[in-house]
């Protein structure tokens, strides 16, 4: 009877222990499984967090976005297992564009028409009704501004996920960190090479003024000429003609490449004249003809024509310029514009007026940049202050005069920075025969 | 028959992240904790390669390198080292000391599988 139930008890105890084992399995395989599970979510965390540091050790690498895209493409698949990607990014004006496809079917195709349409972030799940099953795209888009857009097609094994979405919409956002920074290095680059051409401009232009002014025994020539861009559109010139000494000095109106371009022009024809006008009116007219001809309606030229002749007489035209001071004795008095201004009127009769110097006396010649330079507070320099620098240098030479109307410019003006070319022209008259 | 992958890191989880992706490949994998407890295991049980972490406790992973190329035993085992972001210079001594191949932390799991197929030549 015992032994019976001793086997009894052991049966059911062998079937208890039997029955935890199998629990014991059991939860050890539910353990497992819920492991795995674990790790293959970290496995795609870590996967991720590997891409996102791949991304960025690429686009740090890189200047041209163009450059990138195919190992962007590579990198984000190690990610996201998708069909194909199609990348549309407009910088600088130029369209760039990176299409793949991995697998036999020509998705991009069959998702162009619906690529053409897209905005914003879209997710195409499959029940859209697309020709294509699943897709995600992202534009790639920094500030204001739209660079573009990658686009995935078909993932594979299911639906594009959050994750995904997340991945990609990084990659954009390297992505168009890359535009922008190329867009700035290439304007950068840009301005640095007008920069240069119009360092090139400006050493051509300057060359174009007299290197050195003719010396005479009867008359002190200096002057000075400073741009306020690199190029300008002053002017001035000292040609031996027959007779006497041209000396004029003009204004082109405008700034920059245009103003220079016309300077050279005037420069240019003046110098033809000169050798064959014999009265400065004639020559007066001829170019007022030629510059109507050559300028646009918004563009004229005020200009000063002198002739000095070696007995003091001094023929000139002052069409449209600015004052002319002329110091005589302890006094200034100005010579005012009497004729119209040159390019605006064709068959103008320019006439010119004569004075007469004496030995000592001195005119200066000047371009509005020099009156109209202006200070910190905005004040002008104006023709006063000119005239009283003129009138306090009677005993010094040409070149000091304008050394001393420069410094009281510098002085006066400060940090302020110039707006108009600067251009200023001395005639000192030495003596007669 | 499927190769024998030793993976030496002194990160539970990173063990763990590359053991799981080889297992799931078909790759037999054991773990060491640090550079002692992976020579030991080699006495043991040569391996089919080494994935061999660079910063552990008790001996790091240069001196492990060291003492495998060195060993007429160990010699052989081909070595793929990890490195710390920015570890490049790590890296290259590695190379220069008989690694074969080597992965920057984080790396992509991915891209840990091919590696470790191309340096055993092993499928799995």
């Amino acid at each position: 009877m015992l032994s019976e139930n001793g086997a009894t008890d052991r049966k059911e105890v062998m079937k208890l222990l039997e029955q935890v084992l199998e629990q014991m399995k059991t939860l050890r395989h539910e353990y497992t499984n819920l492991l795995n599970e674990h790790l293959e979510e970290l496995t795609k965390t870590y996967q991720e967090v590997a891409t996102l540091f791949e991304l960025n050790s690429i686009f740090a690498n890189v200047v041209d976005p163009s450059e990138v895209l195919e190992t962007l493409s590579d990198v984000l698949r190690q990610t996201i297992p998708f069909k194909a990607i199609v990348v549309e990014l407009t910088v600088l004006g130029k369209k760039i564009g990176y299409e793949k496809s991995f697998d036999q079917i020509d998705s991009i195709s069959v998702a162009k028409d619906l690529l053409d349409t897209l905005e914003g972030v879209v997710l195409v799940e499959p029940d859209h009704g697309m020709k294509v099953k699943n897709l995600l795209s992202v534009p790639v888009r920094s500030g204001g501004t739209s660079w573009g857009r990658i686009t995935l097609i078909e993932r594979d094994n299911g639906i594009f996920t959050a994750a995904d979405r997340k991945m990609l919409e990084a990659a954009a956002f390297q992505l168009a960190a890359t535009c922008e920074r190329y867009t700035r290095l290439w304007r950068e680059i840009e301005r640095q090479r007008i920069r240069e051409q119009l360092e090139i401009a400006r050493r051509i232009q300057m060359n174009l003024l007299p290197k050195r002014l003719p010396s005479s025994e009867h008359f002190e020539i200096a002057a000075s000429m400073t741009p306020a861009v690199q190029v300008g559109g002053d002017y001035y010139d000292v040609i031996p003609v027959r007779g006497c000494i041209l000396v004029t000095v003009a204004d082109i109106s405008g700034k920059g490449i245009p103003a220079a371009l016309l300077m050279t022009s005037l420069r240019s024809t003046l110098r033809v004249l000169a050798k064959n006008s014999s009265e400065l009116s004639h020559l007066a007219n001829e170019l007022n003809n030629v510059l109507c001809d050559d300028l646009s309606e918004d563009r004229f030229v005020t200009i000063v024509l002198m002739c000095l002749h070696r007995d003091g007489r001094v023929c000139m035209i002052n069409a449209g310029h600015n004052p002319i001071l002329l110091m005589h004795s302890d006094e200034v008095s100005l010579i005012e514009a009497h004729e119209l201004p040159m390019g605006i009127m064709r068959d103008v009769d320019y006439r010119e007026i004569e004075i007469g110097l004496h030995p000592n006396d001195t005119l200066l010649i000047y371009t509005d940049g020099v009156t109209e330079a202006r200070n910190e507070t905005g004040e002008e320099f104006g023709l006063e202050r000119l005239m009283t620098v003129v009138k306090s240098s009677r005993e010094v030479s040409a070149d000091e005069i304008i050394t001393k109307v420069q410094n009281e410019l510098k002085r006066f003006c400060g940090e302020a920075p110039q707006h108009d070319d600067s251009t200023m022209l001395v005639v000192k008259y030495l003596r007669r025969d | 028959m499927s190769c024998r992958v030793l993976v030496v890191d002194d990160s539970d989880v990173l063990r763990k992240i590359v053991g799981f992706n080889l297992s799931k490949e078909g790759f037999i994998v054991e773990e060491a904790r640090d550079g002692v407890e992976a020579l030991e295991r080699m006495a043991s049980a040569k391996p089919d390669l080494v994935i061999l972490d660079i910063m552990m406790p008790r001996l790091n992973g240069f001196e492990v390198l060291k003492r495998m190329r060195t060993d007429p035993e160990l010699s052989s085992i081909p070595v793929i080292v990890l490195t710390a972001k920015g570890g490049e210079d790590d890296a290259k001594t590695a190379l220069q000391n008989g690694a074969n191949g080597f992965l920057t932390k984080p790396f992509s799991p991915v891209k840990l599988i091919e590696e470790v197929r191309r340096v055993t030549g092993c499928a799995g």
